[in-house]
């Protein structure tokens, strides 16, 4: 157990009262307090041990219920793990769209410029002295991509949690968060992106032509 | 300095061999003219000679070693110490005058004032140091050769190749540019010269001339 937190009857009713939000109203024809006493008892996270534990605080003369928020987690943790895979596959997808992306538009960029390569290449430029401008040049795009994306996804999260609370107390801005990381993978991936699509979309150096 | 032996070149398609059975030895500070008609395989021989192309068979050696065995990091090294005319030019036409005959050494990793007292001392010699800042597509025919003479001079190669480097030229410019390239003869480099003009090759006394036809080789002084 990480914690256990007595809960009084008032302190309950005040609580479901601002759970209820607007429809608080439902509540003004009660006469008594009709919630017990409760206590909430918190386990360390990744704690197996709430069934058992449930089981003997059943047992115990003094407790009338044990209500568990276990099965509800369950379901919870299924479905973001689900969510979860379903946006690693979509990120993947992507991923190579952008690399597709970025590799055709530096074989683009390389074709508009195949005379200078052409001249490059007769003078004894190396390899990378050719590929790296192009490498950079995706790279640059990509990490300009990555904050307009992080910029916009910001954004949507903002509008997003504009009404602060739900009904039943739910705070939507719990859910929706955007950890600083978010921004820094981001450019990440781009600059992965950007270099295996620049290196892929180089090729091969041209070689100059001949008269014949 | 440069060695060809028993080198053929077939390309696919193409029924005949450009060369065949080539064999050929140039000394260091040789003068030589390549001559024959248009399709006898000259460009295709001094494209062997700057490892544009690879032979079919045969070996072919520059300053002591074997192309055919370069890996492709060696190949800019051999670039370096060749030097390439075109009849075409192939200059970077919107950069200036300056920039082209730089980028021969800004590729070999020179910069600063060593590189710009290079690059003016061979515009002095190419007489072109008055056009340096000018953008290269802009000059007449024979000044855009003379720029790309600069730039196959501008590193000191030991091998100067000339493919037809007078074709696009009238006659006084291209005695100039002639006039360059025996300079950078006398001055100590292998130069081989590509020509179907045959009032080249009176310029240079005691000048080697080779005559390629239909891919062979036949030497005729």
């Amino acid at each position: 157990m990480d914690q256990v937190r007595l809960v009084g009857r008032d302190e309950a009713l005040a609580r479901f009262r601002q759970q209820l939000g607007p429809h608080q109203g439902l509540l003004e024809g009660l006469e008594d307090n009709p919630l017990p006493n409760a206590l909430e008892v918190f386990l360390v996270p990744g704690s197996q041990e709430g069934p058992q534990l449930a089981e003997e605080l059943a047992k115990n003369p003094g407790v009338a219920q044990v209500v568990s928020s276990r099965p509800w987690l369950h379901r919870l943790e299924r479905s973001a793990a689900t969510l979860a895979a379903v946006a690693v596959a979509l990120g993947f997808l992507l991923f190579m769209g952008v690399v597709l992306l970025a590799a055709n538009t530096v074989r683009l960029a390389v074709y508009a410029r195949r005379e200078y390569l052409e001249v490059l290449d007769l003078v004894g430029a190396t390899a990378s002295y050719v590929r790296w401008p192009f490498v950079l040049e995706a790279v640059m795009q990509a990490l300009m991509a990555a904050g307009l994306a992080s910029l916009l996804v910001w954004g949507l999260l903002k509008v997003l949690e504009a009404p602060a609370e739900l009904p039943l107390g739910l705070d939507l801005s719990q859910l929706l968060g955007f950890p600083w990381q978010v921004p820094i993978a981001l450019a990440g991936l781009a600059v992965l992106a950007g270099v295996v699509g620049g290196l892929w979309g180089v090729g091969r150096v041209l070689r100059p032509q001949g008269a014949g | 300095m440069v060695r060809l032996t028993r080198v053929s070149k077939f390309y696919p398609g193409r029924p005949s061999a450009a060369l065949l059975d080539v064999s050929l030895h140039l000394p260091p500070g040789q003068f030589v003219y390549l001559t024959g008609p248009s399709g006898a395989g000259k460009t295709t021989l001094l494209r062997l000679l700057f490892a544009a192309e690879s032979p079919s068979r045969g070996e072919v050696r520059v300053g002591g070693a074997d192309l055919g065995r370069l890996s492709s990091r060696q190949v800019p090294l051999l670039r370096r110490k060749v030097g390439v005319i075109f009849q075409d030019f192939k200059l970077i036409e919107r950069q200036s005058v300056f920039d082209n005959v730089a980028l021969t050494l800004r590729v070999a990793g020179q910069v600063g004032n060593g590189l710009a007292q290079r690059v003016g001392e061979v515009l002095e010699q190419v007489d072109l140091m008055d056009k340096a800042q000018v953008a290269a597509g802009t000059l007449s025919g024979g000044e855009q050769q003379r720029v790309a003479v600069a730039r196959a001079l501008v590193g000191r190669p030991p091998l100067l190749l000339a493919d037809e480097p007078t074709g696009n030229l009238d006659p006084q410019a291209a005695m100039e540019v002639m006039r360059l390239v025996v300079a950078a003869h006398a001055a100590g480099a292998t130069v081989v010269v590509a020509t179907h003009d045959p009032k080249l090759l009176t310029m240079v006394k005691g000048a080697r001339v080779i005559h390629l036809e239909a891919g062979r080789l036949r030497e005729t002084t």
